[in-house]
């Protein structure tokens, strides 16, 4: 039998930029893939592109060389089987919770009233019920990532691109929103398939990924591809785990 | 391959200017010979204006920013002074500079000082209160806690935040102005005009005699000069001024996206001018640090301490018995023209404030029309670069007729309040923001009504407010015009003013067009502007992101 194509490939990508005649490297030759089904990390120190290398997957930012194929064919442009999730939440502050939630619809060309309809079922599964005419404003840090996940999965992605999701909120929020994040992955009625993170929490990368790429400083290389095999849901102080967690620290430091 | 294209494109530009340059000396040989020197009085007339401007700002800032009496009094004040029309200062100018002083030339000349002046102080004081009052908390209580004394605190803290926000707005103040400068060179007395040797009045007298190949070159000469300031002063400058700016959202590398515009970044570069400067400013910094020594040992000593108390409070003073003397005097000089009866004529100032108002509102539309769609290229190219753009449309209404070329300059006095405002507006958007609907896959019309409309909104609010204030200056200009002898005029109240300024010297008429021009101004202030902002302050403001 045909071996099944990987739904994500990233090809020798790297990128780089010029300031004052200097040719700043940002990442430099990149190689992973993501099968379908799989929750990858990518984990690096700060500033070493990783979450350059997420845009560019997106289709926002573009490659000075290399591809990224996806179902085994060439992407230019924005993937519109993707959607990103950010650090800074990044909600429009003159809408609504509904609204915003509905950008993503609106801006592919479905009609406000259809894309109420769709949003409603998201709104459910995130757990906004009664949030949907506040102001972002308003929401505390947890629940505005909330509407960020609801935005991003009302789009029905097959693959969803996450940068520091949790970066910016508290523990015990951070801690909820990823079971709830694991759980949604595993949703088998959506279409999500697979889930890229950014991250520089190495024990956040463990305790949620299947695979986890370690990037190096800039400029970004592949120094490792870590798999993680422990059956979910997994046990923080697993130790299997925690020997992942060391091997991975010491690869970085 | 792209940086050889890139070169040649540079040679074959620098190539163009030599010509352009060589045409314009043969032209210099004949009849423009005072250009030179015109060029140079007028800059050295701007430089002066500029830094009285300066000072002016730094104080007049500073008191309205520390004390609650001085905020509620200054800034309604200098509110109004800005939306008054450089021509509105003539009066008071001539009069106070010619009680002051005697000589023809100098009193003049301090009075065009003074006119240029008006066109540049006000948004520059405004950016300074500004900066101070929105200097991160943290850093206020930091100082505080610390203890730290006065003169450190103005040293380390207030300056630094005032100067990325001083350079933009001196940016601003020189490009007003350059494009006021024709009415500061023309002053008249009564009747009478006088013409100071400069490239404004150049420009008026030349264009008025019909000469347009003179007008084109002075033109180019002064485009030319603009240019020559932006690549060397404003341009290192600004990016210096970076370096001051208390950064609260994280921001993505902005690479320009222009052929031209990266070419000539890099040749900026490439002559090392940022870097030349900074280390001009370091050796400086270096050189100086005996002499700061001394000065801050000397500034520690009683006497010193003693002399400069009774100094400052001799010349708060001395300004007490100024402004009693400047209200006496205007009071009595207003006595004085109400006492002459009411010119027939006055009845129509309320209808030509309103034919002016609709120009206006017209040239506000179009203004808005062509920036938005356009913003996010314009946003991409330095501000002072967009001025000799428009000094070329300006020109424009030498060919036009003078319905449209009125218009043309009410519009370009608007324009670049409008387009510098939205600029910063959509320059301090998070990328994130952007990038989250981008990431969509959504259109271009779909992005600027959903996300670059919006944040930039408050910009657009403060841009048109002081677009309109502009272009009621402008209005003053572009109503009224001399050309090959010919007085070219539409209906307005720029005429009004022009006419009882320069041609009967009437100076009742003059108050009375002046008095309901600048209540026109604040009721639209107050009624539409302030209103549109204070509505948007709270949906549209980008700082509850975090």
């Amino acid at each position: 039998m045909k071996r099944k194509k990987p739904l994500l490939e990233v090809k020798h990508v790297g990128k780089w930029y010029m300031e004052e005649f200097k040719k700043i490297i940002v990442i430099k030759d990149i190689t992973f893939e993501v099968k379908e089904g799989e929750f990858v990390c990518l984990v690096g120190p700060t500033d070493c592109g990783k979450s350059t290398l997420l845009r560019i997957i997106a289709g926002i930012d573009a490659s000075t060389s290399g591809k990224i194929l996806y179902r085994g064919e060439e992407v230019k442009g924005i993937n519109l089987k993707t959607a990103l999730i950010f650090q800074t939440f990044a909600l429009l502050p003159w809408l609504t919770v509904l609204q915003n939630i509905c950008v993503g619809l609106e801006a592919r060309g479905v009609p406000y009233e259809e894309a109420i309809t769709k949003a409603e079922k998201y709104i459910d599964k995130v757990g906004l019920e009664g949030f949907e005419e506040a102001y972002p404003r308003e929401l505390s840090r947890g629940t505005k990532q909330r509407v960020g996940l609801a935005r991003a999965l009302v789009v029905e992605p097959e693959l969803l691109l996450m940068d520091e999701p949790f970066a910016a909120l508290d523990v015990l929020t951070a801690e909820n929103l990823r079971e709830e994040i694991i759980d949604l992955w595993q949703d088998k009625s959506l279409p999500l398939k697979s889930i890229v993170m950014v991250t520089h929490s190495i024990e956040e990368a463990v305790y949620m990924a299947d695979k986890i790429v370690v990037i190096s400083e800039r400029p970004g290389k592949v120094i490792a591809e870590v798999p993680v095999k422990v059956k979910r849901p997994r046990e923080k102080r697993d130790k299997e785990l925690l020997k992942i967690t060391d091997e991975i620290y010491s690869m970085i430091l | 391959m792209k940086t050889l294209v890139k070169w040649v494109g540079l040679i074959i530009f620098f190539g163009l200017i030599a010509i352009l340059v060589k045409e314009l000396v043969s032209l210099l040989s004949i009849e423009g010979k005072t250009l030179p020197r015109d060029t140079l009085f007028s800059f050295f007339r701007m430089s002066i204006a500029y830094f009285f401007s300066l000072a002016f700002a730094i104080v007049c800032g500073f008191t309205a920013a520390s004390r609650k009496w001085a905020e509620k009094l200054l800034l309604p004040t200098i509110d109004i002074l800005q939306s008054v029309p450089v021509v509105g200062f003539f009066p008071v100018a001539l009069l106070f500079f010619i009680s002051l002083f005697q000589g023809e030339r100098i009193r003049i000349e301090l009075a065009s000082i003074f006119l240029i002046f008006t066109s540049q102080a006000w948004n520059m004081a405004f950016g300074i209160y500004e900066s101070l009052i929105t200097i991160p908390k943290d850093i206020q209580r930091a100082a505080a806690a610390y203890n730290i004394n006065k003169w450190l605190k103005f040293k380390r803290i207030l300056f630094p935040a005032c100067i990325p926000k001083l350079i933009y707005n001196s940016m601003v103040s020189w490009a007003t102005g350059w494009y006021f400068l024709m009415a500061c060179e023309i002053i008249a007395i009564g009747a009478k005009r006088y013409y100071l040797p400069g490239i404004g009045s150049f420009l008026f007298y030349s264009s008025d005699k019909g000469r347009y190949d003179l007008t084109l070159l002075a033109f180019s000469i002064l485009v030319f000069i603009i240019v020559l300031m932006d690549i060397f002063l404003w341009h290192p400058l600004s990016v210096w001024a970076n370096k001051f700016t208390y950064q609260m959202i994280p921001q993505g590398e902005t690479t320009p996206k222009s052929f031209w515009l990266s070419s000539l970044k890099d040749l900026l570069f490439s002559l090392k001018v940022n870097i030349l400067w900074i280390k001009t400013l370091k050796l400086l910094e270096k050189k100086s640090k005996p002499f700061r020594k001394a000065f801050s040992n000397l500034k520690e000593s009683k006497i010193v301490i003693t002399v400069s108390n009774v100094a400052l409070y001799g010349l708060y003073i001395s300004l007490i018995f100024l402004g009693i003397y400047l209200v006496w005097w205007s009071l009595e000089s207003l006595i004085k023209l109400l006492s002459h009866p009411i010119p027939r004529e006055a009845k129509l100032i309320p209808f030509s404030i309103l034919v002016s108002f609709l120009r206006l509102l017209i040239a506000y539309l179009i203004c808005l029309a062509w920036t938005v769609p356009l913003i996010q290229i314009l946003a991409a190219i330095p501000a002072t670069a967009l001025f000799p753009f428009i000094v070329v449309l300006v020109n424009r209404y030498l060919i036009g007729g003078m319905n449209l070329a009125s218009f043309l300059i009410v519009f370009t006095g608007m324009q670049w309040y409008v387009l510098f405002n939205l600029i910063v507006g959509v320059r301090t958007i998070p990328e994130e923001l952007k990038e989250s609907v981008l990431a969509f896959g959504a259109s271009k019309w779909f992005y600027i009504r959903k996300v670059i409309l919006p944040a930039s909104f408050l910009s657009l609010i403060t841009g048109s407010l002081s677009g309109w204030g502009g272009a009621w200056n402008a209005l003053v200009v572009s109503e009224y015009v001399v050309f090959n002898d010919k007085v070219h005029s539409v209906f307005g109240i720029g005429p009004f003013l022009d006419i009882a300024t320069y041609e009967k010297g009437n100076s009742l008429m003059i108050f009375l067009c002046l008095a309901s021009l600048i209540l026109t101004i604040i009721l639209l202030n107050k009624l539409v502007w302030q209103k549109l902002y204070n509505l948007g302050a709270n949906r549209f403001s980008l700082e509850v992101l975090a």
